[in-house]
């Protein structure tokens, strides 16, 4: 089972393996070595000053290794490929090690509006491919958490850093971050009169792929790939020559969300409550819309009050928010013990 | 007891005065225009240019605005003529029959008049002024409000314009274009325009005004429309005159009983304008639409004054109207339903709204309604604002940058008044101009 945290891989891992293990003692911190692959995933607790404390480390050492990996590996029994190239002793083993980042970094972050403190200091590391759930009481902190991430004015941030696939996402304007692969689906989708679904969706495809320097999508290319979208939730063509979202039921109106998704094709959705106002069978169509563009490079965050939306979406990683803070991280299991047990034990809690 | 105050005259009104005396031994038409002519300008002699004390012009104030009045233009020469041969590129998709104007004088070697759809009877003010034309004599100045000043002084100068007929049961395909163009040099210009369109007609006219960028001509237009039972005419006022120019035109028009109206009107240039529409409802169960577009920015002044008469009972009318300015541009919105004790069942509705893009400009929407019948349908509304900046926000989101997702709003917001024109080429230019106006805010 997936938790979010860094991973920790080397081409040639005996080698430094034992090296690896004394930094992680030193700093206190446990990996999980993962099989079928030469990598180590380093759980996340809220230690991001460790692990930035570890990159360095291993950054260093690999550095050095040039030379110091040319002498003997230190332990013999799991030599591997060490082996084969101590043969060639003359050719010096280079080292390669790659630590990946999360693609959505969140430290320590504070977030007023309009003078309120509604984030007070939150954590929270999503890896590509990884669906997260943040689950909390009203006014914990959701919605906020999903507008601050979008760049809505008003969401001041007041401490605290973000970055987003290793950009600083303060310095980004939200059309900026659209077109880097961040996607919102709103909580109450908004009516735009006298605008096209269609004009709307081909404009945001076509601005986010020059920002990207990609080319834009022909409008045959456009409109086969938005059918095919559609089709799939239940989204007619009469709809989508419809203005955006006017007239909508409440519905129609998330699928609309979706389908936005799908053709945007973002590296980071933020769903704000995507199940609100559903009923069961819109509610699937919607999980089943989302479920198709989960993988290995599309991560999610999912915001909900109610367990039952992850029933359909089932996440690696659930969070709860309480009053700004996350105060409690686990697996899916978590969410039903929520829906057992309430929020009210997490109401008093003071994180570490 | 009474006193006779007597009008100080201002710089403007003293030089029309002059210009009035000196011009009407020669200006065309018989003694009966020229009664009419004289009659006309003793109502502007009493009254003077309108100020903002009468009601109907509170917001543009003429007589402040209008420090000089220019002379009278001379007949256009070879080169002016030749420049307005580039004219109308606005239109330039739109397949019509040109009828150019240069200087408020009829150009016939720049016009179409070949071919003339059967039922189509065109020709120059001027001529049918001289010629005494029985259709000109029989309906000029029975539409156009005799008691406003602006229509008064374009009676009483009008040198020339179209005169156009279209006979009972003839549809007329290919739109009529009058294009109006004045040339580089500061003078007045009083066009009259005259159409009639015979029972069950149909056709559609285009009026388009335009002319150089600094020079303060002045153009005052007037166009008096008679649409018959059962026809069909669909009017479209294209005010893109030069950045300086002051430009007044009054339309009016009765229309009778089972017909269709539209009337729209684009305004982008001008330094002060002043739209007139006068709309009788003399037939029964007739529908009409009355819109406009208006885009104005910098320190232009656009004014829109409309009066919607409903005499004749079960009529409907729409009036949309849609301004965006910027900068410190004024707006200006004066729009007035009358349904007479007689007009029952009227269906009347009317919408103005101004979308403020600056902080310094400003909005005047003044809707009335003044209903004497007792079962009609009547409603207007009036708002003023800014862009919604939580739209802008979700299209951002979405990854559309800041003057992009503004200018999607803007074509929005206007799109709903233009929409109404039927004619698709015609909305397509109107929509390529708002795009370019938009481009050019930056």
């Amino acid at each position: 089972m997936a938790h979010a945290g860094f991973i920790v891989e080397f081409n040639n891992p005996n080698s430094y393996g034992q090296q690896f293990g004394s930094h992680l003692k030193s700093l206190g911190l446990k990996a999980e070595r993962l099989p079928h692959k030469t990598a180590w995933r380093l759980n996340y607790n809220g230690q991001f000053s460790k692990f930035k404390t570890l990159q360095r480390r291993i950054a260093k050492a690999v550095k050095r290794s040039g030379s110091a990996l040319s002498s003997k590996p230190k332990d013999k029994k799991s030599l591997g490929h060490a082996q084969t190239t101590t043969r060639k002793v003359q050719t010096p083993t280079r080292l390669k090690s790659e630590v990946k980042m999360p693609l959505l970094e969140i430290e320590n972050l504070r977030v007023e509006i309009g003078g309120k403190e509604i984030l007070k200091g939150l954590d929270l590391a999503v890896n590509a491919g990884e669906v997260h759930a943040i689950m909390g009481p009203n006014g914990s902190g959701k919605s906020t958490l999903a507008y601050v991430l979008a760049g809505k004015e008003g969401y001041q941030p007041t401490a605290g850093e973000v970055s987003f696939d290793g950009r600083n996402i303060f310095e980004m304007a939200p059309d900026e971050r659209a077109a880097a692969g961040l996607f919102l689906a709103f909580q109450y989708p908004l009516e735009i009169p006298g605008v096209a679904t269609m004009t709307f969706l081909r404009t945001a495809l076509n601005a986010q792929r020059k920002k990207r320097g990609e080319a834009e999508l022909s409008t045959p290319e456009f409109l086969k790939k938005v059918r095919e979208v559609a089709k799939k939730l239940d989204i007619g063509q009469e709809m989508l020559r419809r203005a955006v979202n006017v007239g909508f039921s409440g519905g129609e109106k998330k699928r609309n969300e979706i389908l936005q998704m799908a053709l945007l094709e973002p590296r980071l959705a933020v769903l704000d409550e995507t199940d609100s106002g559903l009923d069961i069978d819109a509610l699937k169509i919607v999980a089943d819309g989302v479920n198709r563009l989960r993988g290995p490079s599309r991560s999610f965050i999912v915001i909900t009050h109610y367990q039952r939306l992850l029933n359909y979406i089932v996440p690696d990683v659930v969070h709860v928010l309480s009053k700004g803070h996350i105060v409690k991280t686990g697996g899916k299991e978590l969410a039903l013990e929520l829906e057992a047990r309430g929020y009210a034990e997490y109401q008093e809690e003071i994180p570490a | 007891m009474n006193v006779e105050v007597a009008m100080i005259k201002t710089a403007a009104e003293t030089a029309l005065a002059h210009a009035y005396s000196e011009a009407r031994t020669r200006l065309p038409g018989d003694d009966a225009i020229a009664a009419q002519r004289a009659a006309a300008f003793d109502l502007f002699t009493r009254e003077g240019l309108p100020h903002r004390r009468i009601e109907e012009w509170k917001y543009t104030d003429l007589r402040a605005l209008m420090r000089e009045a220019k002379p009278l233009a001379a007949p256009p020469d070879a080169a002016a003529k030749a420049r307005a041969k580039a004219a109308g590129a606005l239109l330039g998709d739109v397949e019509c029959r040109r009828l150019v104007f240069v200087d408020g004088a009829f150009v016939r070697e720049l016009s179409d008049l070949a071919g003339l759809e059967r039922g189509l009877a065109v020709g120059s003010l001027a001529d049918a002024l001289s010629d005494n034309d029985p259709v000109l004599t029989a309906h000029l100045g029975k539409l156009a409000p005799a008691s406003d000043v602006a229509v008064a002084l374009n009676t009483a100068l009008m040198g020339d314009g179209a005169v156009i007929r279209i006979g009972a049961g003839s549809t007329i395909e290919r739109p009529l274009h009058l294009l109006f163009v004045a040339s580089e040099k500061p003078a007045a210009t009083f066009v009259r325009s005259l159409i009639v369109v015979e029972k069950g007609a149909r056709a559609m006219l285009i009026e388009s005004h335009e002319g150089p960028p600094g020079s303060d001509y002045q153009v005052n237009a007037a166009l008096e429309i008679f649409v018959g039972d059962e026809a069909h005419v669909d009017h479209v006022k294209i005010i893109g005159e030069g950045s300086d120019a002051l430009h007044v035109s009054t339309l009016a028009a009765a229309v009778g009983a089972r017909a269709r109206f539209n009337a729209f009107t684009f305004t982008t240039g001008g330094a002060v304008v002043r739209n007139q529409i006068f709309l009788q409802f003399d037939g029964a169960d007739t529908v009409a639409g009355i819109r406009g577009a208006t885009l104005i920015k910098g320190r232009q002044h656009a004014d829109t004054t409309l009066v919607a008469n409903h005499i004749a009972r079960g009529c409907q009318s729409r009036e949309v109207f849609k301004a965006v300015l910027d900068g410190e541009a004024h707006g200006v919105f004066q729009g007035r339903i009358i349904v007479r004790p007689g007009a029952q069942k009227t269906d009347a509705k009317m919408m103005t709204q101004a979308l403020l893009l600056s902080e310094r400009a400003e909005a005047d929407n003044k809707p009335e309604l003044e209903i004497f019948a007792d079962d009609v349908q009547c409603g207007h509304g009036a708002t003023a604002g800014a862009l919604d900046e939580e739209l802008k926000f979700y299209l951002m989101a979405r990854g559309i940058p800041p003057a992009q997702a503004e200018a999607l709003l803007i074509q929005a917001f206007l799109g709903e008044a233009i929409e109404g024109i039927e004619h698709a080429g015609l909305r397509e230019a109107l929509m390529e101009s708002v795009a370019a106006w938009l481009k050019a805010r930056d």
